[in-house]
This record gives structure tokens, sequence and C-alpha cells, in this order.
């Protein structure tokens, strides 16, 4: 396995507010490469919104967040580019097969074997030549999954990675985590599941704003 | 950039081959159109011959704006897009990729069907030329502002009735100029060329202003 | 100037100053330009009575104009800077500057009875007044339909902006169409050369308007402020006061 490009990402007081209604706030944290972060929280706690601002959709924050390539030089904003996103939908075209959704993410510098190679991983091999509306929720989940290694990202935001997957389908999330930070890759994921890679992980948790 | 572009053509023209024949809809509407117009007007065939070429021209226009309500929604919904652009790659490209699929999916079968649709109104064949460059060079900008209206409107309640609203003061410009250089003939070369100039200019600030749209709604 | 009032305290204190004044003037030049307008300046000797009418016709199309250029610059305003008041102040706008244009639409028409003998013609004027409605119309239904607020400002304002791109487009299309299709109207022939005791009525009354149109948006604007500011006390109330972020630890704090 190549070693991936190396990122680190940190936010400092990040926030967010829709209106005049504020989401979340006080956001800390920073990530070096072969970490993995864990955003913990309630529904509604603003998981999904946090993951968009670090992944670079949203503008509208407050505080900062800056990325760096080399420990040294911090650059305002995320890395887009070099994100591995994994949202809640799978980005998957019902009309294409499970092959032709893979070549289609494909960059143009990977060769097509990485195409079956990653399908192996996933467990989704012999399902190659299947139109994909006939994939079961699972198998969509693994085929999104598929994308994401597809990829040479060094940073990974994935948003409840495990969601309508079974057991065998946890323990494989750990297991690609635990090889993508044995590449030197970083991951933030937003999950209610106890993922337990085999890495170094930090958590932080949003509070919903209850009054006592 | 131009690596970006063809991956999103092939993959909608793909999609489309196997939708069971979805794209065909707006060449059906086409025909249709032209045929209740012929209705509409009555059996007089020299006041048809007059308006022929505007009818046609309306006709396309319509026809084109059909789907286009479909254009960018799937793909916010579906996550393509979140992906798109955290990979890094151009959203301008990705507008100009899948307005290019629907020009081939739903204009060319209307640019095949448009002399015959002409012809059954009553154009003269001289006029026909004519007609058929004016949609040429004035297509492009239909589907660019067009699909400038749905990516405004992407993700949107009420979506399809939004799009006409905002779609109908973008679409006035090259209808008059397409209509215009159509009946004018192949002597009015100024008017091609103002044609033209629209279809650039929806080619540039439409599709840099629909991917601005696009990254709005993925905010 | 801009960024100084951008703070809505400061805007507040402001607009309460001009609120009144806006108010009062736009009060006393219509009701004196109608006076004028209506019973002192003699009949046009070709049209008769009917012309009285421009004194709510052609202040109401051109303060309509104005508003779209109001609407489309707070636009540009509120999606370069981002800011909130300036999304409201647009927001403003539209509702006013579309019962204008509506206004100005109906009036034309009926002056145009007595003028070309229809309620409508294809008139260059007419049409991309016609447009510039559907503009406003737009602009308030997009807004209508998105839910969210960072949302909507920005998509809502590259829709005016888009607008304030294609109305002289329009315009141009539609002067060079009408050119072709019809006889240059007599609104047109008849329109500068007025005598100056018609004149002064109408620009009063344009005045008058344009201090209506920023009396009435400056209202809605400052009951907006109030609105959020009690919608934000009653979330407060409620306890809804958004997420705060515990700090980084190495322990998992569920475990």
């Amino acid at each position: 396995m190549h070693p991936l490009p190396i990122c680190a990402i940190r936010c400092q007081n990040v926030g967010l507010s829709r209106g005049s209604t504020s989401v979340f706030m006080g956001v800390n944290f920073e990530l070096h490469p072969a970490n993995i972060l864990i955003i913990q929280g309630e529904n509604g706690s603003g998981k999904t919104s946090l993951l968009r601002v670090i992944g670079g959709f949203s503008q509208s924050f407050s505080g900062m967040i800056q990325h760096c390539f080399d420990t040294k030089n911090w650059i305002n904003g995320s890395p887009t580019g070099n994100i591995g996103w994994l949202g809640h939908a799978n980005a998957i075209k019902d009309e294409l097969t499970v092959f032709e959704n893979l070549k289609f993410w494909l960059p143009k510098a990977v060769p097509k074997e990485k195409i079956d190679l990653v399908m192996e991983k996933v467990q989704i091999k012999t399902l190659r030549h299947q139109r994909s509306y006939s994939l079961s929720a699972g198998e969509r989940r693994r085929l999104a999954l598929a994308r994401l290694l597809l990829g040479r990202h060094p940073l990974w935001i994935l948003d409840e990675p495990s969601a309508n997957l079974d057991i065998e389908g946890r323990k494989l999330i750990e297991q690609l985590l635990a090889e993508h930070t044995a590449r030197r890759g970083s991951a933030i994921i937003a999950s209610h599941d106890r993922l337990r890679p085999d890495a170094p992980t930090s958590y932080i948790k949003l509070h919903t704003g209850h009054r006592a | 950039m131009i690596g970006d572009f063809t991956d999103i053509l092939c993959r909608d023209l793909l999609a489309a081959r196997r939708s069971g024949g979805h794209w065909a809809h707006g060449a059906v509407f086409f025909v249709m159109f032209i045929m209740l117009v012929a209705f509409a007007l009555g059996p007089q065939q020299s006041d048809r011959a007059l308006i022929a070429s505007a009818l046609v021209w309306l006709a396309a226009c319509l026809a084109s704006q059909l789907s286009l309500a479909h254009l960018f929604a799937p793909d916010l919904r579906d996550g393509t897009l979140d992906c798109w652009v955290s990979d890094g790659r151009s959203v301008v490209s990705f507008v100009l990729g899948k307005c290019t699929a629907h020009w081939i999916l739903v204009f060319i079968p209307i640019l095949l069907l448009a002399p015959f649709g002409a012809l059954m109104l009553g154009a003269p064949i001289a006029d026909l030329l004519a007609l058929v460059l004016s949609l040429v060079i004035g297509g492009p900008a239909l589907i660019l502002l067009g699909g400038l209206a749905s990516a405004l409107c992407a993700n949107l309640r009420g979506g399809g009735m939004l799009i006409v609203l905002i779609s109908g003061p973008l679409l006035a410009p090259p209808l008059i100029f397409g209509v215009g250089a159509a009946e004018a003939g192949l002597e009015a070369m100024a008017l091609l060329k103002i044609l033209g100039a629209i279809s650039l200019a929806a080619a540039v600030f439409g599709s840099f202003i629909s991917a601005l749209a696009l990254k709005t709604h993925l905010e | 100037m801009l960024s100084f009032f951008a703070n809505p305290i400061r805007f507040q204190s402001l607009a309460k100053w001009l609120v009144p004044i806006f108010g009062i003037t736009a009060f006393g030049l219509i009701v004196s330009a109608w006076i004028l307008g209506l019973f002192v300046v003699p009949i046009d000797y070709q049209q008769g009575e009917t012309f009285r009418i421009i004194y709510v016709h052609v202040p109401a199309v051109t303060v309509a104009s104005l508003a779209y250029a109001f609407l489309a610059s707070a636009s540009f305003v509120s999606f370069v800077w981002r800011h909130s008041l300036a999304d409201s102040a647009a927001k403003a706008a539209a509702p006013i500057g579309a019962a204008l244009t509506f206004l100005g639409l109906a009036t034309g028409a009926l002056w145009g009875k007595p003028m070309w003998g229809a309620y409508w013609v294809w008139d260059a004027r007419l049409t991309s007044t016609l447009v510039m409605f559907f503009l406003f119309v737009g602009y308030m239904a997009i807004r209508g339909a998105i839910r969210d607020e960072t949302t909507r400002a920005r998509i809502a304002a590259i829709t005016a902006m888009i607008g304030a791109l294609n109305l002289p487009i329009i315009k141009f299309s539609v002067d060079w169409w009408s050119s072709l299709h019809q006889p240059a109207s007599l609104l047109r022939a008849g329109g500068p050369g007025i005598d100056s005791s018609m004149l002064y009525p109408v620009l009063m009354a344009i005045v008058g308007y344009g201090c209506l149109f920023g009396w009435l948006v400056l209202l809605k604007m400052l009951t907006e402020l109030d609105q959020r500011r009690s919608l934000t006390l009653m979330r407060r109330a409620a306890g809804r006061i958004g997420s705060s972020a515990s700090v980084q630890t190495t322990e998992d704090p569920n475990a």
C-alpha cells in the first residue's frame, strides 16, 4: 500500500448559526495524520451540520478551520479535494451497475484493477454486474464504502458509516479504518455505534442545549 | 476539467439509455404540441404557414424545458454532488456535462423533427434551413438558461412551478431572436450572430451561476 | 459608510429617525402632487382629462424600476458580505416593488384604452415592465420555497442578480422585437416634450413615491428585526439554544 499524503486539520471555536438559531458552538479539536476523531451527540445535536462545515460545504460558520500538509504551514479553510466523503446518501446511480458506479468515481491516475480490489474488500464482488437499484440497503452502504476506498484521500469524513450494516459490516469499517490510519490517513466520524478502530482515537461530544 | 465533463456526460447518457426511453419525452411533447396547435388554428393552410417558424420555435422551447426540473435535483439528493465537490472536481464542468447530455438526449431529436413539423404546418421548404440553423445556434441557450433555473430551484418545495416562473424571463431573449432569425431567413446573419452571442453568454455565465447555486444548496 | 450602518443597533437608531421623515414627506408630496395634477394643471388639448392618470402611473413605474435596482444592489451586498440586514432590505423591497409595478401596469392599461384603443399592446415598455413584474414575483416565490434562512438569502440574492443582468437584455430584445412588429408608440412621441406646469407635479409625485417606498421598506425591516429578537428570546425561554461541544478527549465519554 502506498502511503497517503499527510494532512492535518484543526478547528478553533467553530460554531454555526442558521439565521438567528444557533446549531452548535465551541468546537475545538486538532486532528493529526493516523488519528481518528469520533463526534458523538444526540439526534439533532448538529453532528451532520458539523461534518458539512468541516468538509468545506458551508462558508457561513464562525471561528476558524485550518489544515496543513506538512505540520508547519497552516492554511485557512478545509482541505477540499483531499476529503473522502461518506454522507447519509450513498451517491449511487440506480441505473448503473455496481461496477459502473465505481468506475465513475475512479480517479484518473488509478488503474481499473483497483475497482475489483475494492469490491473484494467490501465483499460485493459477486454483485459486480447487478444494477444498483436491486441492491439492499446494506449492500448500497458497502458500495459507498468501496467508492471511498477508490480515492486516495488523506482525510475521511464519515457520517454514520455503519448505518444499515450488520455486525460483520461494522467490523469491516473498523478494519478499513485501521488500514487507513496505517497509511497515515485520518478520519472524522459521526457515529452512534461504538466503533473501536485499532488507531489512536479522540472524541468530542455535542451537548444539545437544554437549560436546566 | 475536461475529464470531469466527459465523465458526467457519459454517465448520464448511459443512465438515460437504461431509463426506458425517458429522454424521448421532449420529442413526444414536441410532436403533440405541433399537432394540437394545428387543430387549434383550424384548417386554413395559409394562416399557419406565416407563423410556422414561430410555432416550431415555441414547441422546441417548451419541449426542451420539460424534463429540466429533474436535471440537478437527483444528484443533489443522492449525495453525488457532495462527493463530487469534496473530491475537488469542477462544478462548472458538472453543469456543462449535464446540460450537454440533456442537449443530446432531448434537443437533437427535436432538431431532427423540426423540419417535418414546420413542413406539416405549411412552411415553404426554402425556410427550413434558416429554421434549423437558428435552432442549432439558439438551442444551447434554451438548455443552459433552463438549467440555470433548474439549479436555482433544485431541492426546493414546488420546484416545477418555480422553474417556469424563473426561466420564463430568461428564455424571452433567445426566443425573440430565435424566431426573428428563423423568419428573416439566411440573409439576416446579424440575428444569428446575436443568437450565438446569447448562447455563448449562457454557456459562460449560466454555467458559472448554476455552479454557484448548486454549491449554495450544499451548504 | 455601509459597514457603519450594517450594525443592527445603529441601523435601528437611524431608521427610527428616518421613518417619520420619509412618511411625512411621502404623504405631503403625493397629496400635493395629486391636488396639483388633478385640479390645477390645465387640460391637455390632445388627450383631454385622461392624461391626468400620469400622476399615478409615471411615478409608479419609475419608482418600481428603482425598487428593482434597490433589490438587486441589496442582494449583491447580501451575497458578497453575507449580511442579514441587506437580505432583509431585499426581502422588504420585493413585495412593494411588485405592488408598484402592478399599479404601473394597471394604470398603464387604463390609460392605453383611450390612447391606443386597447387595454394592452405589446409595446416595448409595457412588455419589459411586465417581465419586471414577473421578476419580482419569481423572487418572492423562490424565497417562499426555501426553509433554511442562509440558503434562502443566497439563492434569492442570486435570483435577483440574474434578473438585474437579464432586464437590460430583455429591454434590448423587446425594443428590437417591437420595432419590427409595431409602429413606435404614441407614448414615446409625447414623452419628454410636455409642458413644465404638467411636469412639476410628476416630479413631486416621483419623489413622494420614492419616500413612500423608503418608508415602507424601513418599517418592514424594523418589524423584522423585532420579530427576530422576539423569536430568539422565545427559543431561549424554551431552552433551545443550540449544541455546545465538549473538549477533545482521548476517552470515550459514553464508555
